[in-house]
């Protein structure tokens, strides 16, 4: 399709933003819920993640780590029982956690999302195309008749065929109602687009071509791509950065090659350690033993003291600080020093291993 | 075209149950106590020779199985429901007749209104689930929906009424009263407490429903997809939340049509008001089975009637039920 990437050059900028400022820029976000027992949960816990007109990032981390209220943040749709503590979400310089904060403009322009479950994310009593079209109409003004024929030619452009146009979310394939929920997504050309699990209710080759669409769309809108997944393999394939979060915090970042190659958190480790890797013919998994962590009751230190391997007294009394290397790889581990910026050397982390048995 | 059959599937079951009505009807009547010519026959001043007459008159000597029940299915179908025992042999399609007007009036303005005014109320406290302005709603709608129309109604009459004087306490029209303009006015005068009674007792009903299916609809991950477009939340509820919630209360709303004259029974009673309940009471009194029968059959209809437009409704508002029925 042509067009498209020429849209985001001449997209206009919401009053308040800089265009020389980064695209989206979150710094020491924390975010809590407040529960029915009066407790407060901590679901985000101070992370950093910053992404580039067409860059993406993975963010990764078991479920119940905080990945979904991080994008819940960003779009300002916390629920009613959820608040940003402290921190800072730029767009283009323009702070969105501000009181105040226009989000309500910057939705869907700037930053728009695509959910697990499309079948739930579309309504089920409006025509698909309608549904692609509304922001369209009401977000861009465009008229009526004009928004019809975009979203007429962006669900051609995710394949969904033209006779199904008219069709009901209900008459879609799980496949079909994603590529259409991608559809709405970019309906207004966001800058920024926030997959959260895109792709996890559906199969394999289903799952597949989503991703390999959201990549080509990618690299057609320069959009700066947030991947959350549980899945490390699809953030191998489609990212540039990765996070890996545990317990509400951001334990590694760093280049996908870096990270994936030489993890260095233990965490990061038993993450990678437990998909079976064929390597020399053995098929092996690093188990990972114990819950992860309730988050409304926390002790003090490094949230992942109770399950890691290489803990010691100072795990469990301070948090391990965030510290980036070489500005390519962060980490908040005590077992890794400052080292004066300089990337420390991997320590493995002695987990047990499970022989999942030979080839 | 699947659609058509099963459309012509529910015509057909709708024509079946009526005809299943008719004969309950008929078997219904014959069982009840007492008959129209025994209680002809406690009037010392009628003769023996004028009993008879009557009975050979209304059919009454003849066997009820089959004379009578081939004679009453036959007469209904073509049309001719019989002669009132009550009102001196008036044709019963014309003394019903001439009552379904009034009737039509308040159910039809008092289902309006509460529709409205029920829509408003549960989409406003749907959206507002516990806040107070919820509770407060809530509470006045639940209050409403358990109060029994004939409570309602002499509320009413004692308020606005008896004491203020602002309007009838009862009847259509003041006897004797003007005609044209000045006699719409006057009729509207009489009807706006039945009405109201209608309305409120009804909009309860349907701002309960609504609200508990606005606050499920909340829930929903397209409401958080509307909210992440950045649509307005005027915008989100009409546009998103209300054409899903609006389902169950519009097939409601239906429903409750078919319950048009058994529904106003005691409003009418309450307000002498000259509709179809107020002939189902006299008619009982009497034992006026023919016309009894006659409004029994035109409830049943209505009540079969309403359900199969309910069922349409529905599938043209809710496309999965639509292209379930179609596929
Ligand atoms: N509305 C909420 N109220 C209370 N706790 C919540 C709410 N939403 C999420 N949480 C909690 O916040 C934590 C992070 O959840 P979530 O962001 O959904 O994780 P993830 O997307 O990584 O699976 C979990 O412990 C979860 O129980
Ligand atoms: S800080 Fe301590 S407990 Fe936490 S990951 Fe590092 S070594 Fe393990
Ligand atoms: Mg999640």
């Amino acid at each position: 399709m042509s067009g498209a990437a020429n849209h985001n050059d001449a997209r206009s900028l919401p009053a308040g933003a800089n265009a020389a400022a980064p695209l989206l820029e979150i710094r020491a976000l924390r975010v809590s819920f407040s529960l029915e027992d009066g407790r407060r949960l901590t679901a985000v816990d101070g992370i950093n993640l910053s992404v580039s007109p067409g860059e993406a990032i993975g963010i990764a981390g078991e479920s119940g780590s905080g990945k979904s209220t991080a994008a819940s943040a960003i779009m300002g749709l916390l629920p009613p029982n959820g608040r940003i503590d402290s921190g800072s979400i730029r767009y283009r310089g323009l702070d969105l956690v501000a009181e105040g904060a226009p989000l309500r403009r910057t939705r869907w322009r700037e930053i728009a999302v695509v959910f697990q479950g499309s079948l739930v994310a579309l309504n089920p009593v409006i025509k698909v195309r309608d549904q692609v079209a509304e922001a369209i109409e009401l977000r861009l003004g465009e008229p009526a008749n004009a928004a019809r024929e975009k979203a007429k030619r962006l669900l051609a452009d995710v394949g969904i065929p033209d006779k199904r146009l008219e069709a009901y979310p209900h008459q879609l394939s799980g496949g079909q109602r994603q590529r259409a929920m991608l559809a709405v997504a970019l309906s207004c050309s966001p800058a920024v687009l926030i997959g959260d699990e895109p792709t996890t209710a559906l199969d394999v080759i289903v799952q597949a071509q989503i991703l390999e669409l959201l990549d080509r769309m990618r690299h057609e809108y320069g959009l700066g791509l947030i991947l959350i997944t549980h899945d490390l393999a699809v953030i191998a394939d489609m990212c540039d950065r990765v996070a890996i979060m545990y317990g509400g915090r951001i334990v590694e970042s760093g280049s996908v090659r870096e990270v994936f190659t030489n993890p260095r958190h233990p965490y990061t480790q038993a993450l990678l350690g437990a998909a079976p890797d064929a390597r020399a013919g053995r098929r092996t998994i690093k188990v990972l033993e114990g819950q992860p962590p309730d988050l409304a009751s926390l002790p003090p230190g490094c949230h992942f003291a109770p399950r890691c391997p290489l803990a010691d007294a100072r795990c469990t009394e301070e948090d391990p600080p965030t510290v980036s290397y070489e500005d390519r790889v962060t980490l908040a581990c005590h077992r890794y020093e400052p080292n004066g910026g300089a990337l420390p050397a991997p320590v493995a982390a002695p987990y047990p291993v499970l022989e999942l048995g030979k080839r | 075209m699947k659609l058509r059959g099963w459309l012509l599937g529910r015509v057909g079951g709708a024509l079946a149950t009526i005809l299943m009505v008719l004969l309950l009807n008929f078997v219904l009547f014959r069982l009840m106590p007492g008959s129209p010519d025994r209680t002809l026959a406690r009037n010392p001043r009628v003769s023996a020779e004028a009993i008879a007459a009557a009975r050979v008159r209304w059919g009454l000597d003849k066997p009820l199985f089959p004379d009578q029940l081939v004679a009453y299915v036959g007469a209904t179908l073509s049309g001719d429901f019989g002669y009132s025992v009550k009102y001196g042999g008036r044709e019963v399609t014309s003394v019903i007749g001439e009552k379904i007007a009034p009737t039509l009036l308040i159910v039809g303005l008092g289902e309006i209104i509460a529709l409205a005014a029920g829509i408003a109320l549960g989409a406003w406290t749907g959206w507002r689930r516990g806040k107070f302005g919820d509770r407060v709603g809530t509470l006045s709608a639940l209050i409403l929906y358990s109060m029994p129309y004939f409570w309602l109604g002499m509320l009413l009459v004692t308020l606005f009424a008896t004491t203020l004087g602002w309007l009838p306490t009862s009847g259509i029209s003041t006897p004797g009263g003007p005609g044209g303009v000045a006699g719409i006015v006057d009729l509207l005068r009489h009807a706006a407490l039945p009405i109201a009674t209608i309305a409120l007792g009804l909009i309860g009903q349907y701002a309960i429903l609504l609200r508990s299916s606005v606050a499920e609809a909340l829930r929903e991950g397209y409401v958080l997809t509307a909210r992440a477009k950045g649509l307005r939340d005027d915008r989100i509820l009409r546009g998103h939340i209300l054409p899903n919630a609006l389902l169950p209360t519009v097939t409601l709303a239906a429903l409750n049509a078919g319950y048009v004259i058994g529904g106003a029974l005691t409003v009418e009673i309450v307000f002498s008001w000259p509709g179809l309940g107020l002939l189902t009471q006299e008619a009982l009194q009497s034992r006026d089975y023919p016309v009894l029968q006659g409004i029994f059959l035109l409830l049943s209809i209505s009540v079969v009637v309403a359900n199969l437009l309910a069922d349409l409704l529905y599938s043209r508002l809710d496309p999965r039920v639509r292209h379930g029925a179609a596929r």
